[in-house]
């Protein structure tokens, strides 16, 4: 029960869709099947629903890169927990390509994207914004077949 | 151990029939018969030319605890991101979509750390165990017991 006060629906969605993508992996699509359906049950019910603000947004992935991820490094480093240094280290280079993006898009809206595909690394969440596929992730090195273009229209 | 086929990469070039000694590469479902394959006998994931069969464990090893301290920081990226993710999920336009899916991977990679890494995790299982005490009635229960059943 613990877990439960932890964690609200949209971080169990996310608990969830994990295991299954690492189900997916253990080739175990049986198995993957049934986590990705619990994901989408708690996706679908959860509570939070605010909507888009620019400035809001950027104030809180701001406060990630300056304080939020700084302190799982220092942690991960204490502890010399490896697999939490390296997710803070990714998390806080593809947050600030975040940031660097939405300071970008209030300046030029629609036209940052103008003869741009707009691609994103499966294994770190890095967000390229150019023509080409990038032969190799910047961030985690991973190659481009582990990018996902996102599609204009749903 | 026994073999898996990662079909992504499978270039059906059929090596693997040519080298299994009981068969078991060779199937209607794309994928290999683990109640035929020999345990650890690996020919297939040598033969390959593609690289696209790997063996696969059976039991997993015990995942080191968190220390508090990480699991604490972690938590606080985690609620931020899901945070974040609320903001966009209405995916109105290419930058909400791209921020929701790159969201999406840093908040799994968040569960992750915090030691959701596989769901034969201990964690995961005992997760799974306290969710069938969730009071939510649409809480699709029976596929929990499934998944139970499946990682015990």
């Amino acid at each position: 029960m613990k877990e439960q006060k932890q964690y609200g629906y949209d971080e169990l969605a996310l608990v969830f869709s994990n295991l299954a993508k690492s189900a997916e992996k253990q080739i175990n699509a049986e198995v993957s099947k049934k986590l990705d359906t619990l994901s989408t049950f708690f996706k679908k019910n959860s509570s939070k629903e605010t909507g888009f603000d620019i400035d809001e947004l950027v104030s809180s992935v701001s406060q990630d890169v300056s304080s939020r991820y700084p302190e799982v490094e220092k942690e991960g480093k204490i502890s010399e927990d490896r697999g939490a240094l390296r997710c803070a280290t990714w998390g806080k280079k593809v947050s600030a390509i975040h940031k660097s993006i939405l300071t970008r898009y209030k300046n030029q809206k629609e036209q940052l994207f103008e003869g741009k595909e707009v691609w994103v690394c499966e294994a770190c969440g890095f967000i390229a914004i150019s023509p080409q596929v990038p032969a190799v992730c910047p961030i985690c090195k991973a190659p481009s077949s582990r990018f996902t273009k996102i599609r204009k229209e749903n | 151990m026994y073999a898996v086929r990662n079909s992504s990469l499978c270039t059906k070039d059929c090596l693997c029939l040519f080298v299994c000694p009981t068969g078991a590469t060779d199937t209607e479902t794309g994928q290999i018969d683990a109640s035929k394959c020999l345990d650890g006998c690996r020919l297939c994931v040598d033969a390959c030319p593609s690289h696209a069969i790997s063996l696969m464990v059976t039991s997993f090893p015990e995942r080191k605890e968190k220390s508090s301290e990480v699991s604490s920081s972690l938590q606080e990226v985690f609620h931020s991101k899901t945070g974040q993710l609320a903001m966009v999920r209405q995916q109105q336009s290419l930058l909400e979509r791209a921020l929701y899916h790159s969201l999406q991977i840093l908040g799994e990679d968040c569960a992750r750390e915090e030691g959701f890494m596989i769901a034969q995790d201990r964690k995961s299982i005992e997760l799974l165990q306290s969710l069938l005490e969730c009071e939510d009635p649409d809480l699709p229960k029976d596929t929990i017991r499934e998944l139970l059943d499946l990682l015990s």
